[in-house]
């Protein structure tokens, strides 16, 4: 019996040690999954077996990482600007300009050792079962109205950086105002983990509307689509305009890394923003950001956005989460 | 009192050196970084705190919590375990099998079956809505003591494992005793039974008080509606704006506070004495007469919607053709189950995790068997301290324990990170206090003459061990190593941060389908590996009735 554990545990112990599979060429922090997995594949069709891809939400590995002196990614693709503009802060980016980027859209050119990969949005979704589309919000305002109280939902900028940079969009695009925030705390606004998870909430019919991340709500409308069901979420792109939470992508400083390796990290780089790297992401409801790639299906051509400030965000972090707590605080 | 203990062997030397260096040193790295160290020392963290009304909120909250949360499963699993093993009443296997599934469901995605019950549009919100002409759901969910009644309905088991073990070896002379001397059956209970279950009920209370504490799922879904923090929604909100310091001071408070409990078990267990001389084997039944059957039929019904009602909800879930249709004939499917076998990447996670999940169990088990043993059973000098730092982990939220652990094991003398083995040091780490709380509580009751009586008769050290002390601690060595094998499997922030390429696990995956693919998905996984830990259960189960009866026990 002894001897049988004990051969079991030797198999086990043998068995995780070959999981670690033989080190690629560069690592790149990307999610989701599916994703992740479409763009690895592509990639490496081309280039041979040379990514590590790690996914699943990255910012808080590479924080630890930073923390530790030691960040092991080469590219960073996903999230929101602020995990950029913290590495910005601290040197961490190499700058590099894309031949690609001459191809990108004019709102998404931005300033600073990263590209904005993928536009991505926060809009107004709602749940058919209970608001017709008549009776749809078609602004941010709209979800003032006392017919809402209760009912509308979006993520708590305190756990999700997304949903901290659309509360400070709503603040900014009203004149750097918090009437707007206090006004929707009057109408109990509920708060979710994070501003995708806002679509699954309004869907389940816990809340009739939201702020969301467009494409969190298109890949469930697109699934039930695609099995010929009537989608339960209807997408608003607000009449002042939706909050831009764009996708940036970035090359990590490394002083040690080879030459040939940061060729390729900028190889990656220059894919994500290649037509075949943009098709594959629009493919999960994210916007490309070079013209001549078609936006997904259900979102307008000219998209009208309320213009955000992520630099002072970013700056302004602590300050802005008082404020926040200050406005949300009682019962 | 065993000899051997002043003068640690070999073993004991090794078993303090891996605690130190594993489970202390991270520790350290860690509660130093709250004070910005290395660096320049700082208390602005703490200072941050103190001046945050948020956390003084939060702390409050989530000491209200943690303690009914505690008590409620003290209660249920407590009562339930004497009706398991002491009385009459009909279904017990089944009344078994249910406590099982209540803990086998991840509360991760099982809480949203007491959201579809319990939410502002839930059915039984809206029935009762309906029945009574109501304007409001009655059923508040979103609120702390929906909080602590959804936790507790998860954690019982804990306690029910626990006690279970202790009850089923208590030695029945006692209570035919002091029944003979005309005492009733209350009075039995309180003066007899209790204070012998108290070590398992002490240990189990504070294992289920620890882990509230640092349970994100229920304290998040249930929490945020409303706006109810606990602190370990707070150590999450400073990672996501990449305080590392705050996080640390928060994750600090929250070992002071399990450190706090710890010590409280310490002090009230002072006084009681090991009372179990031996094993008959036959546990004493008491018929409960005309009680018999509404007593079961209670306890039936209670364990079965506990178990099944978030259980069917995501059974229900995995076969919905869309989230947020209505389950129904017409919107059934089993794409979310084909969704699976497409992707390549769920099979290796789910074999990643099982080989994770056996060696951290195994591993876990055995640190668990060696530590209670120092603590309880030897005189060597800082066993206490031994035991509270094992058990601390136990109390930091999963990102937080992620990165202490990065900041030990990135650079040498062990540079652990991106390998398979970082996943194995953080789930064990992070599960070996559950194994260790349950295992000590029955280390405590157990007497220690009954080794020392096969030692004076010539068997070796470990003949002792392996010959008594193991078989009557059977209960609880199964259960740590079940416990760090279900926590194990579908454990999910360690996972996010320690994983690589090639050594994804389950977490990783229940984590980024629920955001691409849908709670459908998620729900579909999630059910798969349900069935991969039934089976696994009978299956060891079965080992162990194999085991134990050959020997005769």
């Amino acid at each position: 019996m002894l001897l049988t554990t004990l051969l079991g545990l030797l198999v086990l112990i043998w068995g995780i040690q070959g999981m670690a599979n033989s080190p690629a060429k560069i690592t790149v922090y990307m999610g989701p999954i599916p994703l992740a997995q479409k763009l690895e594949a592509a990639f490496e069709a081309e280039h041979g077996d040379v990514l590590t891809v790690v996914s699943g939400p990255w910012c808080r590995r590479v924080r630890a990482e930073m923390e530790a002196g030691d960040i092991k990614a080469d590219v960073l693709y996903g999230a929101d600007l602020s995990i950029y503009l913290l590495l910005w802060g601290v040197g961490q980016l190499l700058p590099y300009s894309s031949p690609e980027a001459a191809a990108i859209k004019p709102e998404f050119r931005a300033e600073g050792p990263f590209t904005l990969a993928n536009g991505r949005y926060a809009v107004i979704v709602y749940n058919k079962r209970f608001v017709s589309p008549e009776e749809a919000p078609k602004g941010w305002n709209d979800l003032l109205d006392s017919k809402w109280k209760g009912k509308v939902v979006m993520g708590d900028p305190l756990l999700c950086s997304a949903a901290f940079a659309i509360v400070c969009g709503l603040v900014q695009s009203h004149g750097f105002d918090w009437d707007y925030i206090r006004a929707l705390r009057k109408n109990e606004v509920m708060l979710a983990n994070n501003a995708g998870k806002v679509a699954e909430v309004v869907a389940s019919g816990e809340a009739w509307g939201g702020i969301c991340v467009h494409d969190a709500a298109l890949r469930m409308i697109k699934k039930a689509e695609k099995q010929g069901l009537e989608p339960v979420l209807g997408i608003v792109w607000p009449k002042e305009g939706a909050i831009p939470i764009p996708r940036p992508a970035a090359i990590v400083w490394d002083e040690e890394r080879s030459e040939e390796d940061t060729t390729l990290a900028k190889a990656f780089l220059d894919f994500v923003l290649s037509p075949e790297g943009q098709r594959i992401a629009a493919k999960y409801g994210f916007i490309p950001v070079r013209a001549d790639v078609p936006t997904p299906a259900g979102i307008p051509k000219r998209i009208r956005a309320i213009p955000i400030d992520w630099d002072w965000i970013s700056k302004h972090d602590r300050i802005l989460r008082d404020k926040w707590q200050a406005v949300m605080a009682g019962n | 009192m065993v000899k051997f203990a002043k003068k640690p062997g070999f073993i004991v030397a090794g078993l303090i050196w891996a605690l130190l260096f594993f489970f202390a040193y991270p520790l350290v790295l860690l509660l130093l970084k709250g004070f910005g160290l290395p660096g320049h020392l700082t208390l602005e963290p703490y200072r941050d705190l103190l001046w945050n009304p948020l956390g003084w909120e939060a702390l409050r909250n989530s000491l209200v919590v943690g303690a009914t949360t505690m008590l409620l499963s003290l209660v249920l699993g407590a009562t339930l375990a004497w009706l398991a093993t002491r009385s009459d009443i009909p279904g017990r296997r089944f009344l078994r099998i249910m406590v099982f599934l209540t803990f086998a469901t991840p509360p991760y995605i099982g809480t949203l079956g007491w959201i579809q019950a319990l939410g502002h549009s839930g059915w039984l919100n809206l029935l009762l809505m309906r029945a009574f002409g109501l304007a409001r759901p009655p059923i508040e969910i979103y609120s702390l003591p929906g909080i602590a009644v959804v936790m507790s309905l998860h954690l019982y088991p804990l306690v029910f494992w626990a006690t279970e073990g202790m009850l089923l070896r208590l030695d029945p002379v006692y209570e035919e005793e002091a029944a003979l001397l005309g005492a009733g059956r209350g009075k039995i209970f309180f003066k007899v039974v209790l204070p012998m279950i108290l070590p398992a009920l002490l240990s189990s209370g504070l294992l289920v008080f620890m882990h509230s504490l640092s349970c994100f799922a229920v304290a998040a879904e249930l929490g945020l509606p409303r706006r109810r923090y606990l602190l370990v929604t707070l150590v999450y909100s400073t990672l996501s704006h990449y305080d590392v310091k705050g996080a640390c001071a928060l994750s600090a408070v929250l070992v002071a506070l399990s450190g706090g409990a710890f010590l409280l078990r310490r002090s009230l267990l002072g006084n009681a004495d090991a009372s179990v001389r031996a094993e008959t084997g036959q546990a004493r039944v008491m018929e409960l007469g005309a009680l018999r059957m509404p007593v079961g039929i209670l306890a039936l019904t209670f364990t079965a919607v506990v178990a099944l009602l978030p259980l069917l909800s995501l059974v229900g879930t995995s076969l919905t053709r869309a989230w947020g249709l209505p389950l129904g004939p017409r919107n059934l499917t089993l794409a979310n189950y084909l969704e699976l076998l497409r992707n390549l990447l769920v099979a290796r996670a789910i074999r990643n995790s099982l080989a994770f999940a056996c060696l951290a169990a195994c591993i876990g088990t055995l640190l668990s068997l060696g530590i209670g043993y120092l603590a309880e059973r030897t005189r060597l000098r800082g066993r206490r301290t031994l035991e509270l730092v094992t058990t601390l982990p136990l109390a930091i939220p999963g990102p937080v324990l992620a990165l202490a652990i990065i900041l030990a094991f990135i650079h040498s003398p062990l540079p652990l990170y991106n390998t398979p083995w970082i996943i194995v040091l953080g789930y064990t780490v992070a599960f070996t206090p559950i194994a260790l709380l349950t295992v000590s509580g029955g280390l405590r009751a157990v007497d220690g003459e009954l080794e020392e009586a096969a030692w004076t008769m010539g068997a070796s050290r470990l003949q002792g061990l392996r010959k008594v002390l193991f078989p009557l601690l059977r209960k609880e060595i199964l259960a740590g190593w079940i416990l760090i094998f279900l926590m194990t499997l579908r454990e999910i922030p360690l996972s996010l941060m320690l994983h690589t390429r090639g050594t994804e696990t389950v977490g990783v995956i229940l984590f980024s389908f629920r955001d691409t693919l849908g709670v459908e998905v998620t729900a579909a996984l999630a059910v798969v590996v349900m069935v991969i830990t039934l089976v696994g259960r009978l299956w060891v189960t079965g080992i162990e009735r194999q085991l134990w009866e050959k020997r005769g026990v």
